[in-house]
């Protein structure tokens, strides 16, 4: 059974999702303020290594690199709603390129899997 | 087994391990997240003369590529490696300053020769140096010129009002002085891809990078359009219009568009600029295939973050953005104490 991140077509299909996710994200003011970073290339690069695990691609990410990777933007107030947002575009983005709703639902399951650490909770 | 060190001391490395795990087994804190070659956060830099292991440099821009950065989670050494932290400094050099001439009422060239014993020609037009004076006093200029076999380097100061560095070097203009050269640094740089269509864009001394890579690009044969976009207050803010205009009659695939935010148009006045307006509105209505274009944009801060943004949102690829915000060192309005 392959993983939603093979059948969308791997590395390549995950680089050019992230560009979409990521776009989303800065035309959306409920979310933008936490990705409108100066360094827009460093903040990306994140956004495909979260992209590859949630759709079942490789990755080694442990709960403890979740919670120090989200720490700073708990700190400026990232709570359960703006996860929701993201869920929602990441759902958009993923219909967009193909993926069937039973897909992503499992990705959002993955990603609902994460958001305490990720809340630092 | 090859010899691995990070910041010049040797660490243990065992048969087809990682640099990342290497590092770590030996007490290096060495950013990491994904551990798989994705999400970038263990980016490092081979030394000089060293060459990444194949495969690490997966994902990574081509201007980083090219600079030696690579992955450490990915990198698995099979020869000698010499690995850097990614921000480390780089090294310094004396110069002499040669010239100092003028460009415009508030923007001069300074030309500097590097010491006899020094070759810095290993640097790309559009990249930075940081200039430092014998008393610690440190800003940083990029790079407009290409590089010579005598290695002089060349780069534009804007005076700025109650700024300490362009002041000495406009007002005084120390033709003899000897100074330190740091770097160079920066990811404006021309990447000798022929057939990539580039569009430049740049406010005030902003044109100094782009006019190196544009350089750059044309010593190389590059074969695919340069759009260059020069945008200033008024006309006064525009500088090296003749050299500017000279490049587009000798090279057809070069075009140039001078901007100001203010002025007005005219058609019979040779001076007049190409376009009046707000400088992201023009490009944005003049450039089509925007996805396939290299963009890169150098100059004030406040435009260069938010045309960087408002390109990639209109489908620009980011891999393909370069940026050089020039942020101005001046202590805030109050302050007792100056910059360092």
């Amino acid at each position: 059974m392959p993983t939603l991140y093979e059948s969308l077509g791997g590395e390549a299909a995950i680089n050019q999702a992230v560009e979409n996710f990521y776009r989303r994200m800065l035309v959306d003011d409920r979310v933008s303020h936490f990705f409108d970073d100066t360094d827009m290339d460093k903040q990306m690069a994140k956004q495909a290594g979260f992209l590859t695990m949630v759709t079942g691609g490789p990755n080694n990410y442990t709960g403890k690199d979740m919670r120090e990777g989200h720490k700073h933007l708990v700190a400026r107030g990232l709570n359960d709603e703006h996860v929701d947002i993201v869920i929602e575009h990441l759902g958009g983005t993923l219909l967009d390129m193909g993926a069937s709703p039973e897909q992503v639902q499992q990705v959002a399951d993955l990603a609902n899997s994460v958001r305490d650490e990720v809340l630092n909770r | 087994m090859p010899r691995l060190t990070y910041e010049g001391n040797p660490i243990p490395l065992e048969p087809g391990q990682t640099v990342l795990d290497a590092a770590l087994a030996s007490g290096i804190d060495l950013p990491c997240s994904c551990r798989n070659g994705v999400c970038q956060s263990c980016l490092v830099k081979a030394e000089s003369g060293f060459t990444p292991p194949l495969g690490s440099q997966k994902g990574l821009k081509a201007s980083l590529a090219q600079r030696g950065y690579f992955l450490a989670c990915i990198a698995r050494p099979t020869e000698n490696l010499a690995v850097i932290p990614p921000d480390a400094e780089a090294g310094s050099f004396d110069a002499t300053i040669t010239a100092v001439d003028t460009l415009s009422p508030t923007v001069v060239r300074v030309r500097f020769a590097p010491s006899a014993s020094v070759q810095f020609s290993d640097y790309r037009p559009g990249q930075f140096v940081t200039l430092l004076r014998d008393d610690g006093l440190a800003r940083s200029y990029s790079i407009a010129n290409l590089p010579s076999a005598e290695g002089d380097i060349e780069i534009h100061v804007r005076r700025i009002e109650r700024g300490r560095m362009s002041s000495w070097l406009c007002d005084d203009r120390p033709v003899g002085a000897t100074v330190q050269l740091r770097g160079p640094a920066g990811d404006c740089f021309y990447l000798g891809d022929p057939d990539e269509p580039l569009l430049l864009v740049g406010t005030g001394t902003g044109l100094a990078p782009l006019v190196g890579i544009a350089r750059d690009a044309l010593t190389h044969s590059h074969r695919a359009p340069i759009h260059l976009y020069h945008g200033a207050l008024q006309r006064e803010g525009l500088y090296l219009q003749s050299e500017l205009r000279a490049l587009e009659a000798a090279y057809p695939s070069f075009s140039v568009t001078l901007c100001t935010l203010n002025g007005e148009a005219d058609p019979d006045d040779p001076d007049a600029p190409d376009g009046i307006g707000k400088l992201d509105e023009l490009v944005l209505e003049r450039t089509t295939g925007l996805p396939a274009q290299r963009i890169y944009i150098c100059g004030d801060p406040g435009f260069v973050h938010s045309f960087r943004k408002r390109l990639f949102i209109a489908g620009a690829r980011m891999n393909a953005i370069h940026a050089d915000a020039f942020e101005i060192a001046l202590p805030p309005a109050g302050a007792t104490q100056p910059c360092a």
